[in-house]
């Protein structure tokens, strides 16, 4: 696989794409496919049809992403990663446009078992009000007829909040997915998959009493835990949330072996605590710290661990959590720059609003927050 | 700024810690005195079970084996006509009186006296280093305690009493000791109903 990443920061979506095209022919005659990461200050009704101007029959798929990674720059524009096969790689595509629990799920579940030998990487919505991306992705997670679940991959699209509407949509074969979520299945590749979490767990466990959907309601023997963050807030004395995105809660699951998936807060409300994904009664957790250095250690622990398994990937993606790049202060590019050294690969990748991957035991999938996933590939 | 604000986080993640470890202890601790409350006494009276009591005594006897001065009485208490509360006004009604004879009981003796439910409505306390004066007042004043308070159940008490070293002589088992104790008061008990009745007849 021939594969390069390309980055343009043009103001004007038509112009940007007409650079990145200038670059791309300078470097290939041809090439299979095309991942476009746009970020959402470029009018989404023009995407697909600017694409296709420029890049007239080209495989494509596109998806917005507040910044991307490109190499070792973070990009605010136009990014286009570029794959090119030379042996029997081949990629091909299956998006649901509208998530439910019930037709859409079950298409899915029948896609994913029936390419089981394929790598997916999934690019999806926040979902709707009805069905919440986090949600969707644990109950198709529970549907997998096989294991390890050790070959998908991905992340939520990122984007500006426009009017409540977050821009945070995929772009394939002209149609705009605003609910759902776009698959790229790769055959015939190697792939090797980390997970870098970094945050440590402090203290003592406390267990969820009440939860709906993306919410805590109450813990232990029913105290609102909307008043534990708003006394932690007065005492941090300083009401910006994201400050609290340096001790997300850290959920213990105990019954795969301790495995565990952050959560961000998103909200914090007079009767609730909202999050980025998914919360259940009975789930126990610690509050954790983290900063630019524990997590970059851990960046650094996890890419090498990647480099042992596969000494010479192709091609590296990073679905990395917004958040946590807040955390990462002015340190945001040494995470990448750490994964394109050790790993010595391009790196295409993008900010998200949550990553999709398996859990440390590859049992099943997990909506993460705050998590950086590495996903390293060769073709075979 | 944001390294001051991160102590701030890590301090007050801290102090959350923290509070939430107290809690806990003092949770636990809840616990076990629950757990303890549950394990030594009765659960109608509050008065502690008969387990209790006679550990009690056990240590009692075990303590006067190294201390030669030591000295104790055990006082076995019964109701009279208790059982004839039971049949007329049911059972309720003779927990509520077990209950506020349990009460008399703890008010009318020395928070180092032990005072245990032995039984349906039978109580052994067990006083140390008793006068024997008190004692002997202590049957008739309990007696007058009690029938006063129950006067319209026509409930009164049987009461007797052993004594620690008297009453034993060469016995040298803990075990034995406590049930030679209990079964000299108990039979005291009952030489003293049979006289308040032969009495009563007469």
């Amino acid at each position: 696989m021939i594969a390069k990443v390309f980055k343009s920061t043009d103001n004007s979506l038509l112009f940007a794409l007409e650079n990145l095209k200038e670059e791309i022919e300078k470097e290939f005659n041809s090439f299979d496919f095309l991942i476009f990461s746009v970020h959402s200050k470029y009018d989404y009704n023009d995407i697909n049809y600017y694409i296709k101007k420029v890049f007239k029959n080209a495989d494509y798929v596109a998806f917005n992403g507040i910044d991307s990674f490109v190499d070792n720059s973070i990009v605010e524009g136009v990014s286009c990663c570029v794959i090119k096969f030379v042996k029997d790689g081949k990629i091909s595509t299956f998006f649901i446009e509208d998530i439910s629990f019930d037709n859409s799920l079950k298409q899915t579940v029948d896609y994913l078992n029936e390419n089981k030998e394929k790598l997916h990487i999934i690019i999806g919505s926040l979902g709707s009000n009805k069905v919440k991306i986090g949600e969707f992705i644990e109950k198709l997670s529970l549907k997998l007829n096989y294991q390890p679940v050790n070959n998908i991959i991905g992340g939520i699209s990122s984007g500006i909040i426009n009017d409540n509407e977050a821009i945070v949509y995929q772009y394939i074969d002209n149609r705009i997915i605003k609910n759902g979520f776009v698959i790229l299945s790769f055959e015939n590749v190697s792939y090797e998959i980390g997970i870098s979490l970094g945050f440590k767990p402090y203290g003592i466990t406390y267990e969820v009493k009440k939860a709906d959907d993306y919410k805590i309601y109450s813990i232990d023997d029913g105290k609102k835990f909307s008043d534990v963050i708003k006394n932690f807030m007065e005492k941090i004395d300083n009401k910006d949330i994201r400050y609290l995105w340096y001790t997300p809660i850290y959920f213990l699951d105990e019954t795969d072996g301790y495995v565990a998936t952050i959560r961000t807060i998103k909200d914090v409300k007079e009767e609730y605590i909202e999050f980025f994904g998914p919360i259940k009664r009975h789930q126990k957790f610690k509050f954790s710290f983290g900063d630019s250095e524990i997590l970059l250690e851990e960046d650094k622990r996890n890419a090498l661990d990647l480099k042992e398994k596969m000494p010479y990937p192709e091609l590296i993606f990073n679905f990395s959590c917004i958040a946590r790049q807040y955390v990462l202060e002015d340190k945001q590019k040494e995470e990448i720059e750490l994964y394109t050294s050790i790993l010595n690969a391009h790196l295409f990748g993008f900010f998200t609003f949550g990553e999709i991957g398996p859990d440390k035991n590859f049992k099943k999938l997990k909506l993460y927050n705050e998590t950086s996933l590495l996903l390293a590939l060769e073709e075979k | 700024m944001r390294e001051k604000i991160k102590i701030k986080i890590l301090q007050a993640l801290l102090e959350e810690v923290t509070k939430k470890y107290d809690d806990s202890i003092t949770e636990k601790e809840k616990l076990l005195q629950k757990m303890f409350e549950m394990a030594v006494n009765d659960s109608l009276t509050g008065l502690y079970n008969r387990q209790y009591m006679q550990n009690y005594l056990l240590n009692l006897i075990k303590k006067a084996k190294r201390n030669k001065n030591e000295k104790f009485a055990v006082i076995f208490l019964d109701l009279d006509n208790f059982k004839s509360i039971n049949d007329s006004f049911g059972h309720n009604k003779g927990d509520e009186i077990l209950k506020e004879v349990a009460n008399i009981l703890k008010n009318s003796f020395r928070e180092c006296d032990l005072v245990s439910r032995y039984g349906g409505d039978e109580f052994v306390i067990i006083v140390e280093n008793p006068s024997f004066e008190v004692l002997d007042n202590l049957k008739s004043r309990l007696r007058n305690i009690i029938e006063t308070e129950f006067k319209d159940f026509g409930i009164s008490v049987s009461i007797g009493f052993s004594c620690f070293p008297k009453d034993i002589s060469n016995v040298k088992d803990e075990e034995e000791i406590i049930n030679k104790l209990l079964t000299i008061a108990d039979n005291r008990m009952y030489e003293n109903k049979k006289e308040r009745k032969d009495k009563k007849l007469s």
